[in-house]
């Protein structure tokens, strides 16, 4: 268990995943705890003068319709990390049950699977999103598993190939030998051991996820009004740029903010994970 | 003798998250004008650290602690290395001191050309013409006996074999004449008979224009050590543990370590185990045995992958035409280089691979069409060793869990009593039975094959097919295991097969030796007959290849050129592009092969049966 | 030559099968394109009729497919049910205010990328390596149109220092900059981590005991395998580009088919949608075909297995 406190330790000391883990603390809070923290109601009109400046009253400012920038904010934080997470959730899962399967099986099964990767992969994954939308109607939960459909040729892709890596190891090999059925060693025995590599996919694409969503709620395709998502919030912001910044700069700060720690503890989560593989390899 | 290089109080040592490692612990030592000094030890010893640590290529979190490095430089100066800027080391690097690496495969760039990286050097310590440096570069390419220079220096490594590559890292080391080459086991890369010709090539160059340079040659292996060096000095854990002439340390070495090490040596335990007169009777007791395994006419095959259309109909021809037997409680090794197919052919007799054609008879029990769902009661029989102990384990399960899935998967036991049994064969391994609960990256490489031999063990197999189980161990961890498998052998009463690269292991283990080339068996027989009187020119030269350190000072027959793919094999006699002495119709590719017994029990395919 | 043709025959079929994917998830869309092209007005039986024949929708659907797939191929989508011109015009008169946008948002991404993965990868782990990963990280992190808007507040509202519409090149920076942006975040990191990698392999250790200079190294050995991680993230990359345009157009009011994409799809226009995402599609894969050439330029390994196949 020596190993374990090496890796946190590298964890928490690195001042990047410090204020990462913070700040989505923060968001997290605020986001569980919104109704305490929140100092009005996000959707009641007119709870101050419209297009008010930042004040004591409202940190944020009000927007067009005397809604308190800032409890949406609180209240968009709900939107944020959750949409990000259950839209890579899909994808990952998914793409791993495909990518694991057709690495391990191989043969016609593994040149059908990759054809249809590299097909979807002829789509630049932000106009399948659109493309999905076309079809299925704007929304934000139609926009969440628009682009978690359309990330899923990339992270098969990637797990497939980490997967065939896997397959050539010896220990595989054994397993064969011994009997094991096919089910066994693909989910008992090869995906252990690309977790690791499943989990840092995954955090470092969250953050494009959170973006990507909040960017077709910009466009008007995603969350709609009155929701607070933050991309929406943006989107309305933009007409009074001019007058009232604040509607605009605040709300996308926030994205910012949160993408960022995203990506701070996804990268700092791949180095403390590859450090271990290489320990585990005997190399250190 | 001229002192070149003078070590003093050297103290290297590594910083990482775990904390300080020592890596050299105040070591000293001399080198002096036109010697060769061996620098022997295992992994751990502190070698490769000694030589980067001289030529200032440590790693960014190795740090030197103390010590003095003097080298009198090609002025006649005296230089502290350790003293020296990154930039005026430059100046060294390559021109008073070069180095020549272990790994061919890796260590030259893949977007370079061979000519191109050795002009570079050249023109990076001389002021001369560009013009000038390839001519150089043609002369040094001629002088490693690389074939058709002016061609080669335009290809890229990846165009080249492995000795190849290797000739042309010495080439670049010998490009400016330094005063000392470093080479950090530049042939333990390479297969047996390579290695016999590079060795050659550094012997000839020692003896002549070259002889003022000092080679520091760094080696794992004591057979290397006697034919080419001068001295010796052995490491053990970061310190020098004995140090002199190689005559002397060999035969009479001082210190524990030292005599350990040549002791563990597979040929010292031969002549042990004749002094005490134990082979005899086990051959005999063999040969009256039923025959457990039976091969007729295997053959296995894989298609060439071209990238995105398979539309090539080359194959990789790795197991050609093997036909053999093995008889109970036999130990059969299967001795070849690479490309010989005995991985391929230990892997298909087992099922991991489908063989393409031919038949696999398991008592009596034609395998051959089985799917995998009627191999599986066939498997609890059959078990495989595996070669990498790093890789053979699943990183994320600990021992128990690796060694009880297989009794739980075949139901063959409930789970106490599996917990039991499995207790019983830990132990057997050598291992405590603490070691259950921990995971594989806690265990060193011998202690994970010892691991490995006991997940072969748990299904109670009668056979084992074991790949290459000790090539990955330092020589003294080897024997351990060796003595762990004999002994296994006899109380497990075992039939194996034993696949190795290195003919002083397979001499020592096996009863029975096939000789292995290019997927044919060229040669097979009792072991004693095999190594006393070898009779196919391939094994002769593969017998003298091996650097021994007790053996006498025989002329070695040398096979020149390289192995031929696999994929383009030579027609007839696959052997007689290289054969030293090939007969008028083995030359023309007449000849089929096929064995042939020429005496009772040993068997010679019929080219060289022929010939000789 | 050959290495050519046999990539041209995978990447074709790729282009008709991801075309097939366009034309069946488009077709099954609820809704029924004659209300869309009649603007809602009523119309009695004979005019529907009328309507549905000149769009062609009383064709069988293997029919409207294949002929799909053969005016695809010609160029010729047919009309907008919104503006009744053809697709094709549409496109053409849309394309060149993308086309600019997507070659300054690459000259920006590349040229930043590129430069700061190599700044920090010379020197692992220093002040410069720390700084141009964080800004790396900042590119990657922001919303491109949170900072498009930032962009034209601070620079166009707040100071004036640049026009925040209107034509020419000088209004195509901060466009540019916030389509590279997210790219050239990418391409920093990428860059800098491939360079570690290779300066980390064995036959840069053997440079080195050549005694050439560090400077040398880099330069001459490193860069060239360094850049095919790099290479290959370009070929995404583009995907990004083409589509970063939706969002920029919309941001800084620009034309181009970013923002036809956008329009055609709020308002359920089929053919344009249609014709969009077979063009983009295409460009899309034939970018990527020239990527992969590059390798060939780069690496030797890839070059001369070509030429022996």
């Amino acid at each position: 268990m020596k190993n374990f406190s090496i890796i946190l330790k590298r964890f928490l000391l690195n001042k990047g995943s410090a204020f990462g883990g913070i700040f989505l603390l923060i968001i997290i809070i605020g986001a569980i705890f919104a109704p305490l923290i929140a100092p009005y109601n996000w959707n009641e009109v007119d709870t101050g003068p419209r297009l008010a400046p930042p004040s004591w009253d409202f940190l944020f400012g009000t927007d067009i319709h005397g809604r308190d920038v800032f409890s949406r904010i609180v209240y968009g934080a709900r939107y944020s990390l959750s949409v990000g997470v259950i839209s890579v959730l899909f994808g990952i899962v998914a793409g791993s049950i495909f990518g694991i399967t057709i690495a391990y099986i191989g043969g016609r099964v593994d040149i059908i699977g990759s054809r249809i990767i590299d097909v979807m992969f002829g789509f630049p994954s932000f106009l399948l999103s659109l493309l999905v939308v076309a079809i299925i109607g704007v929304g934000l939960w139609n926009v969440v598993f628009a682009v978690g459909l359309a990330s899923i040729p990339h992270f098969a892709r990637i797990i497939r190939s980490a997967a065939l890596q896997v397959k050539e190891q010896p220990y595989i090999e054994a397993c064969v030998n011994m009997g094991f059925g096919k089910i066994r060693i693909m989910f008992n025995h090869i995906l252990p051991n690309i977790f690791p590599i499943i989990i840092v996919i995954a955090t470092m694409d969250l953050g494009g996820a959170i973006i990507s969503i909040a960017s077709l709620s910009f466009l008007g395709l995603g969350a709609q009004p009155p929701e607070p998502e933050w991309g929406a919030m943006l989107s309305s912001g933009r007409e009074y740029m001019r007058y009232a910044p604040w509607t605009m700069i605040y709300p996308g700060l926030f994205l910012f903010l949160t993408v960022m720690s995203v990506n701070l503890l996804g990268d700092r989560l791949s180095i403390a994970l590859d450090a271990r593989q290489s320990v585990d390899k005997g190399k250190v | 003798m001229v002192e070149i290089l003078n070590v003093s109080n050297l103290s290297t040592a590594f910083q990482s998250d775990y904390g300080s490692k020592q890596a050299l612990k105040n070591i000293s030592f001399k080198i002096n004008e036109g010697e060769v000094l061996a620098l022997v030890g295992e992994s751990g010893s502190g070698k490769t650290v000694t030589s980067l640590s001289i030529m200032g290529l440590l790693p960014n979190n190795a740090y030197i602690q103390e010590g003095n490095i003097n080298l009198i430089d090609k002025k006649n100066n005296q230089v502290n290395i350790l003293k020296l800027t990154d930039e005026k080391h430059n100046l060294i690097r390559g021109n008073d001191i070069s180095m020549v690496f272990q790994e061919p495969m890796t260590c030259l760039n893949p977007t370079m050309t061979i000519g191109d990286q050795i002009v570079e050097v050249i023109l990076n310590h001389k002021k001369i013409s560009k013009t000038k440096a390839v001519k150089e570069m043609i002369d040094l390419l001629g002088l490693v006996e690389i074939p058709d220079p002016t061609q080669r220096a335009r290809e890229y490594p990846h165009q080249l074999s492995g000795g190849m590559r290797q000739r042309v890292m010495i080439s670049i080391a010998l490009a400016c004449t330094p005063k000392l080459i470093i080479a950090d086991e530049p042939t333990s890369a390479l297969d047996v008979t390579i290695q016999a010709q590079l060795l050659q090539l550094l012997m000839k160059l020692k003896n002549s224009i070259v002889s003022k340079t000092s080679i520091l040659f760094i080696t794992h292996d004591l057979g290397i050590v006697r034919e080419l060096a001068d001295r010796v000095i052995v490491m053990y854990q970061g310190e020098i543990v004995e140090e002199g002439q190689v005559k002397d340390v060999f035969d009479n070495p001082k210190h524990s370590y030292t005599s350990n090490l040549i002791q563990s040596l597979p040929e010292f335990k031969l002549e042990e185990r004749k002094l005490t007169r134990k082979d005899d009777n086990k051959q005999t007791k063999v040969d009256d045995n039923e025959i457990i395994l039976k091969i007729e006419n295997l053959f296995k095959e894989f298609p060439v992958e071209k990238g995105f259309f398979k539309e090539s109909n080359e194959t990789v021809k790795a197991v050609q035409n093997i036909s053999l037997n093995v008889k109970k409680n036999e130990v059969l090794g299967l001795v070849g280089e690479s490309g010989s197919g005995k991985s391929t052919l230990g892997k298909s007799i087992i099922k991991l691979l489908q063989p393409s054609r031919g038949k696999i008879y398991f008592n009596n029990e034609n395998i051959s069409e089985y799917s995998n769902k009627q191999m599986i009661k066939i498997r609890q029989k059959m078990q495989m060793i595996f070669q990498d102990p790093f890789a053979s384990l699943n990183p994320r399960k600990n021992i128990l869990d690796t060694l009880i899935e297989p009794i739980l998967v075949h139901n063959l036991m409930k789970k106490n009593e599996a917990i039991n049994y499995i207790k019983e064969i830990i132990n057997d391994v050598g291992l405590p039975i603490e070691s259950l609960r921990r995971f594989p990256h806690e265990f060193s490489g011998g202690q994970r094959q010892r691991i490995g031999i006991a997940r072969a063990l748990v299904l109670k197999p009668e056979f084992i097919v074991a790949d290459e189980p000790v090539s990955a161990l330092d020589v003294s961890i080897q024997a351990q295991v060796l003595n762990l498998l004999e002994k296994l052998k006899k109380t497990y009463n075992l039939t194996m097969i034993f696949i190795s690269h290195d003919l002083s292991v397979i001499e020592f283990f096996c009863d029975k030796v096939a000789v292995m080339y290019l997927g044919h068996i060229v040669e097979i027989a009792p072991v004693s007959k095999l190594f006393n009187s070898p009779k196919h020119s391939y094994t002769r030269a593969l017998l003298s290849a091996v650097p021994k350190v007790k053996g006498k000072d025989k002329e070695k027959i040398l096979i020149k050129g390289d192995i031929p793919s696999p994929i383009n094999p030579p027609s007839g006699c696959v052997f007689r592009t290289r054969c030293p002495n090939p007969g008028i119709d083995c030359k023309g590719g007449n000849i089929e092969m096929g064995l042939i017994e020429v005496e009772p029990g040993h068997w010679v395919d019929q080219c060289c049966a022929n010939c000789n | 030559m050959n290495f050519f043709i046999k990539k041209l025959l995978i990447v074709i079929p790729t282009l008709y099968i991801a075309w097939t994917v366009v034309f069946v998830t488009l077709n099954i869309i609820p809704g029924d394109p004659v209300n869309l092209m009649l603007g809602g007005r009523p119309a009695s039986d004979e005019v529907r009729e009328n309507v549905r024949k000149n769009l062609g929708l009383d064709k069988p659907v293997f029919e409207r497919y294949t002929s799909f797939l053969i005016n695809a191929t010609k160029g010729d989508l047919g009309k907008s049910y919104l503006t009744r011109q053809p697709v094709t015009t549409m496109i053409k008169e849309n394309m060149m205010p993308t086309i600019e946008l997507s070659i300054g948002g690459l000259i920006f991404g590349v040229f930043f990328g590129v430069f700061f993965g190599i700044f920090a990868g010379t020197k692992p782990n220093s002040m410069r390596d720390t700084f141009s990963m964080i800004i790396a990280l900042c590119g990657i992190s922001l919303p491109s149109f949170w900072i498009g808007m930032m962009l034209i507040y601070i620079f166009g509202t707040t100071l004036g220092w640049v026009p925040i519409v209107g034509e020419g090149f000088v209004s195509l920076i901060l466009p540019s900059i916030t389509v590279g942006l997210f790219f050239a975040g990418g391409m920093a990191r990428l860059t800098r981590s491939s360079l570690v990698d290779v300066l980390n392999q064995d036959y840069i250790r053997t440079a080195r005991s050549k005694g050439i200079s560090k400077y040398r190294i880099v330069l001459r050995h490193s860069l060239r395998n360094a850049m095919i991680p790099p290479v290959t993230l370009l070929g995404i990359q583009f995907g990004l580009l083409i589509t970063g345009a939706v969002i920029t157009e919309e941001v800084f009011a620009r034309p181009g088919l970013g923002q036809l994409l956008l329009q055609a799809i709020l308002a359920k226009d089929i053919p344009l949608v249609q014709a969009l995402v077979v063009y983009m599609t295409a460009v899309y894969i034939f970018l990527n075909l020239i990527v992969d050439f590059t390798y060939g330029i780069i690496d030797p390994r890839i070059r001369l297995e070509r030429n022996r196949g």
